[in-house]
């Protein structure tokens, strides 16, 4: 296979995607290494900060139990505010993960390899944030349960005409694929891990958790055909949950909210979204684990692509609003329009065209592609930008409806910010953790692109 | 095979089909359906549906008067049981009670049997004047000397009915189903 | 409400015992006596204490029910003893009674339930109310279960028994009366004979008695001008409905004004059209603050107040010189002279081509033309609108002296109680005694009110709650609720209608009256134990006729029971004009009282909503919108956009606001439509007592003056307005004010109607739904919006019907209140000068409701008979709905607004309608409950709910008749009828959710001179 490879010409060769001399057992020093042995300080600290901004955003998710969620800014007509807010933009941050893996998987993107157990992580992660706020942003949350379709002897079920129960059902359905998707690859390097495990404890949670994986050849036919089905299924699923959540608004009669162009605007968005956080994270990964060898400037330079192509699909998708909104001559939507960027919250309209598609265009250049800076800018812009496109579209949709005796502004207060705040605490806390007991890195699937590796799904069997 | 191995391939789900088995089974020993009913506290005045209503035949609207004007079927006033015991069993040490009750003007105080939460608002006129007889949730109570409850009274109770009242209606009644629209109980 | 007539004598009744006129049982009196819940029997045998028991017991109950949650207890169930037998448990009964404020006395229907007031109607028996009422009569309710009111005698701020109370009081006044020294006695105007009768039973033992009826909000301006022009100081009563031309100056008739749901009624029965060919009565308004009557004007000129008296004047000699009306015998034109209507035009720089359009109306209409002056107006200006009636003939027409209210005492203006304190500080009184009055509140010189009675050794408090007043009493003695009272009120010779109790006493109260009685009977007066006795007794004195075949009882019955009696009415006859009154008012308003240095003319006005501060303390009114700025919980000052820009202030700002000498800061409000160079401020506000009163706005009445000094009017004074450069948001419950070209209201003029009709193409866009089915019925309702004055009746009448959430000024600026119906304000045009529109605005159960799909938990559905109904025991709190609700009605309980509450204040919880807990979605049902009850009592007797037989709680407040409520599946129902109206669309119908509600397009009616109102 290799001497294929040196027969093509140089351009046409697939790309090494990692530096310098690799074996599998420095592979795996390099990146097991890390779950034994005590953190660093740095992490310690990390962990600390994150851990503290996630109790407040708790301690505050209590208080509003207590009181009820009169303590947040919203009102009416804004009846949705930061609760929603928060979880459309955590259920995009979401998407990278499983983008990365199951699509790129099929795409056949070896440089995926790499990155593709991070991104998955994140995605649970953000899925396990988002979750949080359809929760506690309902009035009574001790009912929530409601929502689910669970034969009772009120002879009541949910109304499957509402987008908040498909809702229910695409979310839920997304982080169970996720999950099963991430755990089913973490299964050989748990067990190589069960391998090098020291500590009593830690070898019994990994020997549990590789499930009596033992690298057998029909293990590996049967993991090889698992993970290809997940990852088609949740490819599929990629797609559809961010178009499910977009429903929320795309299906309501709210001027600003009822557009057609929602389903595919949300889903870029949210790759879009989560393909910075993982730039962002994974900036900081590399420097701090010292990964510069696995995850290339090759690697960020094929995010930032993304990145930047994304981007470009946003500033169609805003153009496009804006075209609806005159083009269709309907007042309300014209008035909203009109808000976005001039209202009282113009700012925030303006302030998101900046972050998702004016400072993305540096990308275009190749030299920022792989600059630290130049990429964290970006990436930091559009995590903003994002949440901000967010609280355009759901508090200026609402504060401006059909009937002006209604208009009120929006001011959030804060507990909104605390349990903000909170969410990213839990984001990164998980973040942190996982960096800490498990694989940052698929060695089982960069294994398979070391020179002289059979990678099975390239075909399968032994030469 | 290893430790942990059989952990995994045994221990493991064995124990999870167990929890959920409990779960399942505690949850339906105490569901509230069964809980309701058959309580049966005990009265100021030991009286005895099944003397007044049973054996002397007293029609339930001649005490609980309520039923077919009212959303309240309503207890009687002391009044009403005065207006035999003045005469009758005026020494039984329980008429007794209620004669001195009834002088002293004090409350009587009776043990609620049938409530429905405070959102519900049954109301008794459509169904009495639809001829549905009161043993139909109230139980035979023209056979309790103490009166119990023999239905939980839960939405599933009326939804049921309402869906196919046949067996609660009197025979050639035009009536084919109760309303099942929020507002019939909830406003 | 009940109609079926054998129902309707018996509901009335408070038993049957007394129908027949019967004496209690012994037993009855003793159990009651026993009950323990009955206190001392007020009026024996009256049933009054049982019901008063009922009324706990109906709460215990509840509580029992709110706790019987686990298996093991489930509370009690307390029947009565002996059951009253008009009551049936479950089943409400009304009764009528009578509420009184100032000189006015609103005949109203209480509904009551196991014992409990739970809600006001209009009395339908009585022939000025016509089933309608005065929305602070609805409200005053919430008083009857106001925490803050008096449970028991207090003697130097410690609680004692009435018999402790008495003992101190007695001895003092046998020493007055012994020493013929002054006794001062404070009350509000006294409209009731018999309340009068007792009066004079005291005076007779109290020879020193010194009585002052006094009414804060009295302007000396119109009784000084009566007594000037006819020689008797009376307010005639002003016929609307014979009106074809109305000249209001600085008069809210429609608004603030005492008599206002009788004005609505008649005005509105002549702006009421039917078809193309109906005609309307025209409304001129010169005020100088945008008054609800302002807002209802087809044409409106913002006038400084110191001007209209001149106004008139030359409209007088425009009348005479340009259209030949006679001027009255005796009066030169010289006298006119110095007002011609150039001059004034330029003056209040309005458009002559309009004052001559209003001129040459008022002489076509001849004594259809009404002209009106507001209370706040100077003695001239009154004179003029007088001479204005002489001339035009309206005078006996539409000014009904005949039908006058002659109050038995009063109304005194505050000056005059003023003058009274300054005397008994000079003399010295041997006691002092105020009942039902707070002028420690409302007097403008505080000072003069404590330093007058300090000395008096016996000061004595009769009231609800422990106001200002009360605190500078050592002796306060608490009077029943006029729920709890007896009473009889005479507004008009030919009007008697009767109070009497709906509940027993809550507390350890005495009615007013009684307690003057037990005095006059410790002095040695002759009385009846009871008021109720007493009552009686003069009524078949002075009222029952001998002669009547019916006997007394049976006569008094039927009085009790219909709440009225009337009486033969002397026709309405025209008065003559004094020339010498003419002459001289004719000179005070050639020169306008200037406002040397001070550059503003304050104007001090009643609210609305609290009136004179007496309702201060009333949640309902409190949060009840402005209906003119839809400002709650406050009274900013407001100021003309154009004032506003030349002293570079802005909504929100603080400013100090100096007048008379006085200051003080509130928050501005730029009022599109005041006259500029002028600021308006509401009284009422800025109590230091009461939980809810105190703090709210700004205390105005220091600023008050006497009738005598420079501006002529103790409301108008001379003012500087300086920012305070601090900000103080008010909560305003309506922030936007444009329409924004949107046509959610379509008004047009009565002219173009006629003429062309009113063409709208239907809006409805095609849909892939089926048509939605209705089986039995499709409720519906039509709003008038050309009756609609917006007055907000219908939002108190809501909230107590349905058990609406108050939530405070704090809620209310983050946009969370509650109100179910709420009533929208729109203003257009140029802000010096705008048109204004009121749309009641409330859930318009939509055929296709957006709110319905989008719920996830089936908490909100439509139901077989067209409703949008809301379970909220079933709603999780999404708020999906309220967001996909186009018209923004659902309200959503962010805190624990209402049902936290406890006795006394759950008491007032109508008993048909769940109290929404925190986290859930409520919103205007169209009354289920009043349907249900209906639908229930029809089948019942075996028929078919008759049309107009159920009637919405703001419908049945309305007192414009606007909102109609009906089956829209029966064509020849009223709501059909209209539904079908050329005029009638659906708001937002493009969206194609097909509301139930049906709005009838705004007319307007403006003369062909001037600029029309249109929309």
């Amino acid at each position: 296979m290799k001497a294929d490879a040196a027969a093509l010409p140089e351009r046409l060769r697939p790309r090494a995607v990692f530096q310098g001399v690799m074996t599998p057992g420095s592979l795996d020093d390099q990146v097991l290494g890390h779950t034994a042995g005590t953190p660093s300080p740095l992490w310690y600290a990390g962990l600390a900060i994150s851990l503290s901004a996630f109790a407040v955003g708790a301690s505050l998710i209590l208080y509003t139990f207590y009181t009820g969620i009169g303590v947040w800014g919203n009102n009416r007509p804004v009846f949705w505010a930061f609760d929603i807010i928060n979880f459309v933009f955590w259920v995009g941050i979401g998407h990278a993960g499983t983008l990365i893996s199951a699509i790129l998987l099929l795409l056949r993107a070896p440089w995926r390899n790499a990155i593709a157990r991070f991104a998955e992580a994140m995605t649970i992660f953000a899925v396990m944030c988002a979750g949080i706020f359809p929760l506690i942003h309902v009035g009574r949350p001790w009912v929530a349960f409601w929502l689910f379709p669970y034969p009772n002897q009120r002879a009541i079920w949910p109304n499957f005409r509402s987008p908040l129960l498909w809702d229910v059902f695409a979310v839920s359905t997304y982080f169970s694929v996720s999950l099963l998707f991430w755990y089913l690859g973490l299964m050989p390097d748990i067990a190589s891990l069960r391998e090098r495990a020291t500590g009593k404890v830690r070898k019994a949670l990994y020997t549990v958790f590789s499930v009596g994986w033992r690298g057998a050849s029909s293990h590996w036919r049967h993991y090889e055909k698992a993970y290809l089905l997940l990852a088609g299924l949740a490819t599929g699923l990629v797609l559809s949950v961010h178009s499910v959540v977009s429903f929320d608004f795309a299906v309501s009669i709210v001027p600003g909210w009822h557009m057609t162009i929602f389903p595919p605007y949300f889903v870029a968005g949210a790759i879009f979204a989560g393909f910075a956080m993982v730039v962002i994270v994974l900036v900081v990964v590399r420097e701090t684990m010292r990964l510069e060898n696995l995850i290339t400037d090759y690697h960020l330079d094929a995010m930032n692509k993304v990145i930047l192509g994304m981007s470009c699909l946003m500033g169609y998708a805003y153009i496009m609003e804006g075209f609806t909104a005159w083009y269709s001559q309907n007042a309300y939507l014209h008035h909203i329009f009109v808000q976005y960027v001039w209202g009282s919250y113009g700012w925030a309209g303006w302030l998101t065209i900046a972050c998702n598609v004016a400072i993305p265009q540096l990308l275009w250049v190749p030299r920022f592609r792989r600059s630290y800076p130049a990429m964290l800018l970006v990436a930091l812009g559009v995590t903003v930008g994002m949440w901000f496109e967010r609280f355009v579209i759901i508090v200026v949709s609402l504060h401006h409806d059909y009937l002006p005796s209604s208009w009120h502004l929006y001011k959030p207060t804060p507990v909104d910010l605390g349990i903000l705040v909170g969410s990213f605490g839990l984001f990164f806390t998980l973040v942190l953790l996982f960096a800490r007991v498990l694989p940052v890195i698929a060695t089982s699937e960069v294994k398979a692109t070391l020179p002289g590796a059979q990678p099975s799904h390239r075909g399968g069997g032994h030469e | 095979m290893h430790p942990y191995d059989r952990f995994v391939r045994i221990v493991l789900p064995v124990g999870a089909t167990c929890l959920l088995l409990t779960v399942t089974a505690v949850g339906w020993i105490a569901q509230p359906d069964r809980l309701a009913r058959g309580y049966a506290p005990e009265q100021p005045i030991p009286y005895s549906h099944a003397l007044h209503a049973g054996t002397l035949k007293i029609p339930c609207l001649y005490c609980h008067a309520g039923a077919d004007r009212s959303r309240h079927a309503g207890i009687p006033a002391v009044e009403t049981c005065m207006n035999c015991h003045r005469v009758t069993k005026t020494d039984s040490p329980a008429i007794r009670k209620l004669t001195d009750v009834y002088d002293s003007g004090r409350p009587l105080e009776w043990a609620r049997v049938h409530t429905l939460p405070d959102y519900v608002y049954f109301d008794h006129r459509p169904h009495v004047n639809a001829g549905i007889a009161c043993q139909t949730c109230h139980g035979e109570v023209q056979t309790m000397t103490v009166v119990s409850r023999r239905m939980s009274m839960r939405m599933g109770n009326c939804l049921g009915c309402h869906r196919d009242p046949r067996a609660a209606l009197p025979s050639g009644s035009k009536i084919l189903r109760g309303p099942e629209h929020c507002n019939a109980c909830h406003r | 409400m009940m109609r079926s007539d054998g129902r309707r004598r018996l509901r009335y009744w408070r038993s049957l015992a007394e129908y027949h006129g019967l004496p209690p049982t012994e037993e009855e009196r003793v159990a009651e006596a026993a009950h323990g819940a009955a206190g001392p029997p007020e009026f024996p045998g009256d049933g009054v204490s049982r019901r008063r028991f009922l009324g706990l017991l109906g709460a215990s109950a509840a509580l029992a029910a709110g706790a019987s949650c686990s298996r093991a207890e489930r509370g009690t169930i307390v029947p009565y003893t002996k059951r009253p037998p008009e009551v049936v448990p479950g089943v409400a009964n009304h009764y009528a009674s009578t509420f009184q404020e100032g000189t006015s006395a609103f005949g109203v229907l209480v509904k009551v339930r196991e014992g409990r007031p739970i809600h006001i109607e209009g009395n339908d028996e009585h022939p000025e109310f016509a089933g309608k009422t005065h929305l602070r009569a609805i409200a005053d309710l919430l008083r009857l279960y106001d925490p803050d009111r008096l449970r028991r005698p207090l003697l130097y701020g410690k609680p004692a028994t009435w018999a402790e109370a008495d003992g101190r009081i007695v001895p003092l006044l046998r020493a007055a009366a012994a020493s013929r020294g002054p006794v001062l006695l404070v009350t509000g105007a006294v409209v009731s004979p018999t309340r009068m009768a007792v009066l004079e039973d005291l005076r007779r033992v109290l020879p020193g008695l010194r009585h002052v009826a006094v009414e804060p909000l009295a302007g000396p301006g119109s009784r000084d001008a009566a007594v000037a022009c006819f020689g008797e100081a009376l307010t005639p009563r002003l016929r609307f409905d014979r009106a074809d031309v109305i000249l209001a100056l600085e008069s809210d008739f429609l608004g603030s004004d005492g008599q206002a749901p009788i004005a609505i009624r008649e005005f509105v029965s002549r702006r009421r059209v039917e078809g193309r060919g109906d005609s309307m009565s025209r409304l001129w308004v010169l005020e100088a603050g945008m008054s609800v009557t302002g807002t209802n004007a087809d044409h409106r000129l913002p006038v400084r107040p110191s001007a209209s008296a001149a106004v008139a004047f030359a409209l007088a000699r425009a009348l005479h010189e340009e259209h030949g009306i006679a001027l009255p015998a005796g009066l030169s034109k010289e006298v006119l002279s110095a007002f011609g209507l150039d001059a004034i035009a330029g003056r209040v720089n309005a458009p002559r081509a309009l004052l001559d359009a209003l001129a040459a109306d008022l002489a076509k209409a001849g004594r259809a033309a009404l002209v009106v002056a507001g209370p706040s107006l100077p003695a001239e200006a009154h004179v003029a609108s007088s001479l204005l009636n002489v001339m035009l003939g309206a005078e006996g027409h539409t000014v009904d002296a005949a039908a006058a209210c002659r109050p038995a005492a009063g109304p005194a203006t505050a000056e005059d109680l003023a003058a009274a304190l300054r005397e008994a500080k000079a003399g010295g009184v041997a006691a002092a005694i105020f009942w039902g009055v707070n002028p420690a509140y409302w007097l403008p010189d505080a000072a003069l009110f404590k330093s007058a009675i300090a000395r008096a050794p016996a000061r004595i408090f009769i009231g609800l709650d422990r106001d200002e007043t009360a605190e500078d009493c050592p002796i306060v003695l608490p009077e029943h609720h006029w729920l709890e009272s007896w009473g009889d009120y005479e507004t008009s010779e030919d009007l008697l209608s009767l109070e009497q109790p709906a509940i027993g006493p809550l507390y350890d109260t005495r009615q007013g009256e009684e307690i003057l009685l037990g005095w006059a009977k410790a002095l040695g007066a002759v009385v009846p134990a009871g008021y109720r006795e007493y009552l009686k007794a003069r009524w078949r004195r002075e009222v029952y006729s001998a002669a009547s075949p019916v006997p007394f009882e049976s006569f008094w019955s039927a009085a009790l029971h219909d709440g009225v009696l009337r009486r033969p009415a002397a026709p309405a006859s025209p008065r003559a004009i004094r020339i010498a009154a003419v002459e001289t008012a004719a000179s005070a308003a050639a020169v306008e009282h200037a406002a040397p240095g001070m550059g503003l003319t304050l104007l001090l006005h009643p609210a609305v909503t609290v009136y004179d501060g007496r309702y201060a303390n009333n949640g309902w009114l409190q949060e009840l919108p402005d209906p003119v700025t839809t400002v709650t919980w406050g009274n900013p000052a407001r100021l003309s956009p154009a004032d506003a820009r030349r002293l570079g202030l802005e909504d929100g700002d603080v400013v100090r606001l100096e007048a008379r000498g006085r200051s003080l800061e509130v928050p501005l409000l730029v009022q599109p439509g005041q006259a500029e160079g002028t600021v308006s401020l509401a009284l009422g506000y800025g109590r230091s007592t009461g939980s809810v009163a105190t703090g709210v706005g700004v205390d105005a009445w220091p600023l008050m003056g006497t009738g005598s000094d420079a501006a002529g009017s103790p409301f108008l004074a001379a003012a500087r307005l300086t920012s305070a450069g601090t900000r103080a948001e008010t909560a305003t419950a309506q922030m936007h004010r444009s329409m924004e070209g949107r046509d959610i209201v379509r008004s047009l003029t009565l002219a173009r109607y006629a003429k062309a009709g009113f063409e709208q193409e239907k809006r409805e866009p095609a849909t892939l739904f089926p048509a939605q089915e209705f089986p039995e019925h499709k409720w519906g309702m039509a709003i008038d919006l050309t009756a609609c004055v917006g007055c907000g009746g219908c939002v108190v009448a809501c909230q107590s019907e349905n058990n609406v959430a108050v939530v405070g000024p704090e809620q209310v600026r983050r946009g969370r209140a509650m109100h179910w119906m709420r009533i929208d304000r729109y203003f257009d045009g140029s802000p010096d000068n705008p048109r204004v529109v009121h749309q009641p605005m409330l859930c318009q159960q939509c055929d296709s409701a957006p709110c319905e799909t989008v719920c996830p938990v089936n908490a909100t559905t439509h139901s077989p008979d067209g409703l949008n109904q809301m379970a909220y025991n079933r709603c999780v709190g999404t708020r999906y709905c309220a967001n996909n609700c186009p018209y923004k009605v659902r309200r959503f309980n962010f805190l624990e607004y209402t049902a936290a509450k406890t006795e006394p204040e759950s008491l007032v919880f109508n008993p048909e309608v769940t109290v929404r807990p925190r986290g859930v979605m409520e919103k205007c049902t169209f009354c289920v409950q009043r349907i249900d009850d209906v639908r229930q009592r029809a089948k019942g007797e075996g028929r078919a709910v008759r049309d107009g037989e159920i009637v919405p709680a703001c419908a049945a407040a309305c007192p414009a008749t606007a909102i109609v409520f009906g089956d829209l599946k029966d064509p020849t129902s009223e709501v059909s009828r209209l539904a079908a109206s050329d005029r009638g669309y659906r708001v937002l119908e493009e969206l194609g959710v097909k509301p139930s509600v049906t709005y009838l397009a705004r007319l307007t009616n403006p003369a062909k001179g001037g600029d029309g109102h249109e929309g």
